[in-house]
């Protein structure tokens, strides 16, 4: 990793934090966890969903989360999110992509109904990122966020809101930006 | 008020200005540079929640006191000329808003409690307009033989002929180009085109006598061009002049959109006035522009201006923040108090284990987006404190927060304890329950493991479960409520306070029934007088707290909704209240509440006694110096 680029990983140790990262002091993620062993591979994980490749890659039944994502459950413990970043180290200043995937707490079925939108924001600071993500549906059931970019130091929030008709409920991850 | 808007302007586009074709033409410029209304020439005070002003034709300043249900006729030297008392027919009490005088001599004067227009005629005739087809109507504006409305609760204007007929609608709700969140006052300029302030956007915007867009001018911030709570509009001498309430000051634009300056010094000392401005909502400009007046609610004061051309003192407008004060709904649980300040707005949570409440952080930001309010004006805790509901009328929306904490743990102010746990976006309910507007949920309570949630525009409560799911709608019987801005479920009661109707309220949770009420009348004095009820609390007795922001007195309401105490009254000492709004029961038993006019919190006894104040300091000063050795009573009447 290049002096000065440090990189963003989410709080609890994960297949693809790296040196240099930091976790943030105090509290944990409650419902972070990790499954599987295998630390994804970005590039080829963001392509299998995203609108110009889901031909070349279905890596995952449509009625299945997929094995080896993160994922967060919900704050009140409704849903769980399995989610990916492209790369999969995420840099200050650099875009970057979210696939995720929605489960019921306990299920790896996917809420076919559910709807995804995502943000972040730095509490400390009082503001969130200077864009809106766009977020879009794939075939396989997972979603896809773009325009992801976080252009500040510091401890980030990035939530995951999964709506179900007129419910929203939050999975939040915290990120610790160098 | 009808403005001299004669000539037009070259089109100016300038950030936070949008124009829509047909834009505003160029034609003429404005005779010289508008005056500032900066110099202080006297004020009227006393009054009960002044809320707006017009000229009248022989010179006297019209102004609607909404707490004291009439309109107070001032001389320019703000003295009292005489008072009109506002009663409808069956003698009914009418809670004026916006007010308006016509070159005829009449007086319009918008009234909240019926959603309509009284119309006031120089002999004697009171004629009612707009009756069921305004939603919680706002300012009003007359010219050209019709009548402009801020019909709010519908997000737009209407406007119809002076006998109420032929009704035409400017704007929709919503967000975006020619869509309102709130519109709250509405001028007519010269050139027939029509002039909105909105207060949720905040915005204003312009559109042509046929209802076409022009111009919008938005924004949210202290700076200038920007709007906090914006309350009022006016055009008058070629310009269009906005009050901009929690920015403390009057904004004078072209008719072109370009911001020509802002001027008022924000009050900092307590009461502050003379030429200081706390919290405007009214501008009245005289018709021959010699003078202004600017209505304060906040301090139940008018304050009379000269225009001059002076530059202002920089250094008099450094504080300029529009976080403001706590406002609204407070709740407390277990070791945890939450406060709102809904010109911010945010949620203040404070940690309860020392003798002063400590805030530890804050929540909600200002916006639609989730997590963030635009009007939260009530809360409510579940009873391990873990969870924050907050209600919020304008985005038809609750939103838990969930805040985990180790009460044992050492304090320290953390930004990261509150998580956004869930939402529930009410207005859905519009559209799956065929409502014809959508909910405005404002007061909310918690009830063995339901939450109830008022809403003011259905005249019912919606029951939710711990995680906001729907269970069922819930119907009173009797009369319907106009401004629910408290409830309370105590077993199988409910208890209401319906603030423009001055009543509380006691309904038989099973079947809706009214049990009892006390309802104000006019002629009631002493304990029975209820100006403006608006928190409540539940007692031990199985009765209830009442704060009244009118009289700045807290009751206490036996089970049958009678008055069997009254402590309190107007003031900045211990157990005094300058308009009492939320009120909470801690689970120690003791009594909270929140006042508006003095910008803190007290802490009561659970027999009401002081304890404790705490909020912004200069205010709190004077009851903590107060002698321990007086008002020990309580300050019982």
């Amino acid at each position: 990793m290049k002096a000065g680029v440090l990189c963003l990983v989410y709080l609890t140790a994960l297949p693809w934090t790296s040196a240099g990262c930091r976790v943030p002091e105090g509290r944990s993620a409650p419902g972070t966890t990790v499954e599987g062993e295998s630390t994804p591979r970005a590039d080829s994980a963001a392509r299998a969903g995203a609108p110009d490749g889901p031909s070349r890659a279905a890596p995952v039944p449509a009625r299945l989360a997929p094995e080896g994502l993160q994922s967060v459950a919900t704050n009140l413990g409704t849903f769980r999110v399995h989610h990916r970043s492209d790369p999969a180290t995420i840099e200050r200043g650099k875009p970057f992509r979210l696939q995720a995937w929605i489960t019921r707490e306990g299920s790896r079925e996917i809420v076919p109904w559910a709807e995804l939108s995502v943000d972040a924001d730095m509490p400390e600071h009082l503001h969130g990122m200077n864009r809106v993500p766009k977020v879009t549906r794939q075939q396989d059931g997972s979603f896809l966020v773009e325009g992801m970019l976080f252009h500040m130091p510091g401890r980030w929030d990035l939530y995951f809101d999964v709506h179900e008709a007129a419910i929203v409920e939050r999975a939040q991850v915290a990120l610790d930006l160098w | 008020m009808l403005a001299r808007l004669s000539l037009l302007f070259t089109l100016t586009l300038s950030i936070g200005v949008h124009a829509t074709a047909p834009a505003l033409a160029a034609q003429d410029q404005p005779a010289g540079m508008p005056p500032r209304w900066a110099e202080f020439q006297a004020q009227a005070e006393g009054l009960l929640e002044p809320v707006a002003a017009a000229w009248h034709r022989d010179g006297l300043l019209v102004v609607a006191e909404s707490f004291g249900s009439r309109l107070a006729w001032l001389r320019p030297d703000g003295t009292l000329e005489k008072r009109t008392e506002l009663r409808t027919e069956d003698g009914g009490l009418v809670w004026p808003h916006g007010v308006e005088c016509l070159p005829d001599g009449s007086v319009l004067v918008v009234d909240q409690a019926r959603a309509s227009v009284l119309r006031l005629d120089p002999d004697g005739t009171r004629t009612t307009l707009g009756a069921r087809v305004l939603i919680e109507p706002q300012g009003v504006c007359g010219a050209n033989g019709r009548v402009w409305v801020a019909d709010s609760g519908h997000g737009r204007v209407l406007s119809f002929s002076d006998d109420g007929s032929y009704p035409q609608a400017y704007g929709a709700p919503g967000r975006g180009k020619g869509l309102f969140v709130e519109p709250v006052d509405v001028a007519v300029d010269e050139a027939g085109r029509v002039w909105v302030v909105d207060a949720g956007t905040p915005k204003i915007a312009c559109f042509a006598a046929d209802g076409t867009l022009l111009l919008e001018i938005e924004g949210h911030g202290p700076h200038e061009g920007l709007f906090a709570r914006p309350a009022s509009i006016e055009v008058a001498l070629g310009h269009v002049w906005v009050c901009d309430r929690d920015n403390h000051r009057v904004q004078c634009f072209a008719p072109t959109g370009e911001l020509v300056h802002a001027h008022g010094v924000h009050a900092l000392l307590p009461h502050e006035g003379k030429g200081r401005l706390h919290y405007p909502a009214g501008l009245a400009i005289a018709p021959d522009g010699s003078r202004a007046a600017l209505v304060e609610p906040a301090e139940d004061r008018v304050q009379f201006f000269a225009g001059n051309h002076d530059e202002p003192d920089p250094l008099l407008n450094l504080e300029r923040d529009t976080a403001a004060h706590v406002e609204g709904g407070i709740a407390a649980g277990r070791q945890t108090l939450v406060a709102l300040e809904p010109s911010g707005p945010d949620a203040r949570l404070y940690d309860l284990r020392d003798k002063e409440p400590i805030e530890i952080t804050r929540f909600l930001v200002r916006g639609a987006k989730h997590g963030g309010a635009l009007s939260p004006v009530a809360v409510a805790l579940s009873p391990d404190a873990r969870l924050a509901y907050i209600a919020d009328p304008l985005l038809s929306r609750v939103t838990a927060v969930l805040v985990e904490r180790d009460l044992g743990a050492p304090l320290k102010q953390d930004p990261f304890l509150p998580r956004l746990a869930r939402l529930v976006d009410l207005d859905a309910l519009q559209t799956v329950a065929g409502l014809p507007a959508a909910p405005r949920p404002q007061a909310i309570a918690w009830s063995e493991g339901e939450l109830w949630v008022a809403d003011r525009r259905r005249g019912s409560a919606w029951v939710l479960d711990a995680k906001l799911e729907l269970l069922r709608e819930w119907r009173p019987e009797g009369p319907r409520w106009v401004d629910p801005t408290a409830i309370a479920v105590e077993g199988e009661r409910v208890w209401i306070v319906d603030r423009k109707s001055r009543a509380v309220r006691v309904h038989a949770q099973r079947d809706g029934a009214l049990l009892h009420e006390f309802v104000a009348k006019a002629e009631l004095g002493g304990a029975e007088r209820l100006l403006a009820p608006h928190g409540m609390a539940a007692h031990a007795d199985g009765g209830a707290w009442i704060s009244d922001e009118g009289t700045g007195r807290i009751l206490r309401l036996d089970r049958e909704a009678r008055v069997v105490e009254s402590i309190g009254g107007r003031g900045m000492g211990r157990v005094q209240f300058e308009k009492p709004q939320g009120l909470c029961s801690s689970p120690d038993g003791d009594l909270w509440v929140v006042e508006r006019g003095n910008h803190r919190v007290q802490r009561l006894s659970s027999a009401g006694a002081y304890k404790d104040v705490f909020g912004a300091r200069l205010w709190c000063l004077p009851a903590r110096q107060e002698s321990a050795e007086t008002r020990v009573d309580g300050g019982k009447q």
